[in-house]
């Protein structure tokens, strides 16, 4: 199932970075495919995520910044991150104050490009190492 | 000694115990940065420790506010008053009259030694050193003996030792056993001090530590006393979850502390393969999963295919 | 010139027979600070103290009158005076006090102890 699979990548990311609490993938258009959030309520987040994205995009393509790359908010209790997957999808990664942001900088970029293929191409394994 | 690095060595700290004692001989200020799992930096001043960054042990900022000491609303005001000033904001949370200034320097002694139990009990594999005068939010004036930390960190490891059953690893999910929900129910206070209400299978001891404010090591006991108690589970050096009702492999998790012939593990954060999964967060699988395309045309965004979870039955 | 802990501390250090002074953190038994005479087995006693303390705690439980206050072990040579200071963030510290038996009683260092508590952490 590729519901497995994009499941056992989300976890895979939170397990590799310290501090990820919760992470979600969505569609452009607000809809949640998978969540892994705990209590967060998904379709929320998925509306609100993908309307982030869209609007970041949009920022750094205004001020001539070239492709966005990563969007994140540090609030006192933790942060939030979105990053685009292909054009078709949004991975929404919920960390706390200890998340190790650096790391998620790394690993985000393998799990995203997995996370898309997972969606757009035939089924594939999720990654192994 | 303005650069300098240090490869992999033994013991519980690796590295990291040679590097602070050179540090200290040099009275070196700078950044000491960590690389391993917890990696982090420690801020030196004169040889002595101010401040330590690890994502496996709470800052002094996480400390105040997630216990409720300093509100986030009063914390922001002092931060925004200190930047703006250009002053410590340690001074102004005392100014302020929202610490003290003994308790101040309690928390981040406290939080200092927590951070070093953090690298003790995870792996250092090298540690580099860059002079300079680094800017931390809250440092420690003056800074900690290093060896005092370094020997509380030992101490911190010998006491977790002595306590039956596995090593608990730090990046270990905490799950309540069954008697659990009898104790809550019973008992208005836990007898954990609110720790049994937090636990709910996703959050790994380091986890806790931040959502509680309290540093590992006193969450790692506090897990130890409640493991001992029956009241949770944590899965084992080996990956096999006790309780596990639907047989899945799950996946190994790194033990800590040295091997039976006294070598450091190597430590990986990454796990040996994914794990194999069952639902994620305790709700029945949707019936329908939309997946999207994106159109050939590069036109917006719309579902393409709407499938029916028989229809992916073969994927 | 030392910080307002460290300060705090010597002027409880400055009574009459005291030995040595610590601040305990009870959650891990951590000295966080110490000064006077070092004292090779205050490391071991600061972790039995604070186990002490949290396991009194326990059995008091939440009181009318108020929660532990203080604890007094009677040694051959000395007095040891631990005073809970504060409750959040944590389980609080302890004040802890090495007095000479032969040079202040234990009403005494008790009284003085709890003069100086309230200023260790402000």
């Amino acid at each position: 199932m590729t519901e497995d699979a994009l499941l056992a990548e989300m976890r895979a990311l939170q397990d590799n970075v310290p501090g990820i609490t919760g992470t979600a993938v969505a569609s452009r258009d607000g809809l949640i495919v998978r969540a892994d959030t705990g209590g967060v309520d998904p379709d929320n987040l998925a509306a609100i995520a993908a309307t982030w994205l869209a609007l970041t995009q949009r920022m750094s393509r205004e001020v001539g910044q070239g492709t966005l790359r990563e969007a994140m908010t540090r609030s006192t209790g933790g942060y939030v991150a979105v990053y685009a997957i292909g054009a078709s999808a949004v991975l929404v990664v919920i960390g706390d104050e200890g998340l190790d942001v650096t790391r998620l900088h790394r690993e985000s970029t393998a799990t995203r490009e997995v996370i898309e293929a997972l969606l757009s191409g035939p089924p594939v394994s999720a990654r192994t190492a | 000694m303005s650069a300098r690095s240090w490869g992999p060595a033994d013991g519980p700290l690796g590295p990291l115990d040679q590097a602070l004692r050179d540090c200290a001989a040099a009275r070196f200020s700078g950044e000491l940065h960590v690389i391993g799992a917890p990696g982090g930096m420690i801020c030196l001043a004169d040889g002595a420790v101010s401040a330590i960054e690890t994502p496996w042990s709470p800052s002094p900022e996480v400390i105040l506010l997630r216990s409720g000491r300093v509100t986030s609303a009063d914390w922001e005001a002092a931060f925004t008053a200190a930047t703006v000033a250009r002053g410590r904001l340690s001074d102004e949370l005392v100014t302020r009259g929202l610490v003290g200034a003994g308790e101040l320097e309690a928390v981040l002694r406290t939080a200092l030694a927590d951070a070093m139990f953090a690298f003790a009990a995870g792996f250092v594999d090298t540690c580099r050193a860059e002079a300079g005068t680094p800017d931390f939010e809250m440092p420690l004036t003056p800074g900690a003996e290093a060896d005092g930390l370094v020997a509380e960190a030992l101490r911190r490891m010998e006491v977790l030792a002595d306590f039956p059953g596995p090593p608990l690893h730090a990046r270990a999910r905490v799950t309540a056993a069954p008697r659990a929900a009898a104790r809550r129910e019973t008992t208005p206070d836990d007898g954990h001090d609110g720790a049994l209400a937090l636990i709910d299978g996703r959050r790994t001891i380091r986890d806790l530590a931040f959502a509680r404010g309290r540093g590992l090591y006193v969450t790692t006991l506090e897990v130890a006393r409640m493991r001992g108690n029956g009241l949770i589970a944590v899965p084992a050096a080996d990956g096999q979850h006790p309780g596990d009702e639907d047989g899945d492999p799950q996946r190994k998790a790194a033990a800590v502390g040295p091997t039976a012939a006294g070598l450091p593990r190597r430590h990986k954060d990454r796990p040996a393969q994914p794990k194999r999964t069952g639902d994620a967060d305790g709700r029945s699988l949707p019936a329908v999963l939309r997946l999207l395309r994106p159109r050939a045309d590069g036109g917006p965004q719309a579902p393409r295919t709407v499938l029916t979870s028989n229809e992916l039955g073969g994927m | 010139m030392g910080t307002s802990l460290q300060e705090a501390l010597h002027q409880v250090l400055a009574a009459e027979g005291v030995r040595t002074v610590a601040l305990i953190d009870i959650a891990s038994g951590m000295v966080v600070r110490f000064v006077g005479e070092p004292n090779p087995g205050l490391a071991t006693a600061a972790v039995s103290l604070a186990d002490e303390a949290r396991a009194a705690r326990g059995l008091l439980g939440p009181r009318p009158g108020g929660d532990l206050e203080e604890i007094a072990a009677v040694t051959d040579s000395g007095l040891h005076l631990s005073r809970v200071l504060l409750d959040k963030p944590g389980e609080g510290f302890l004040l802890f006090v090495d007095v000479d038996r032969a040079r202040a009683n234990i009403a005494l260092a008790s009284l003085r102890v709890g003069q100086f508590a309230p200023a260790v952490l402000a």
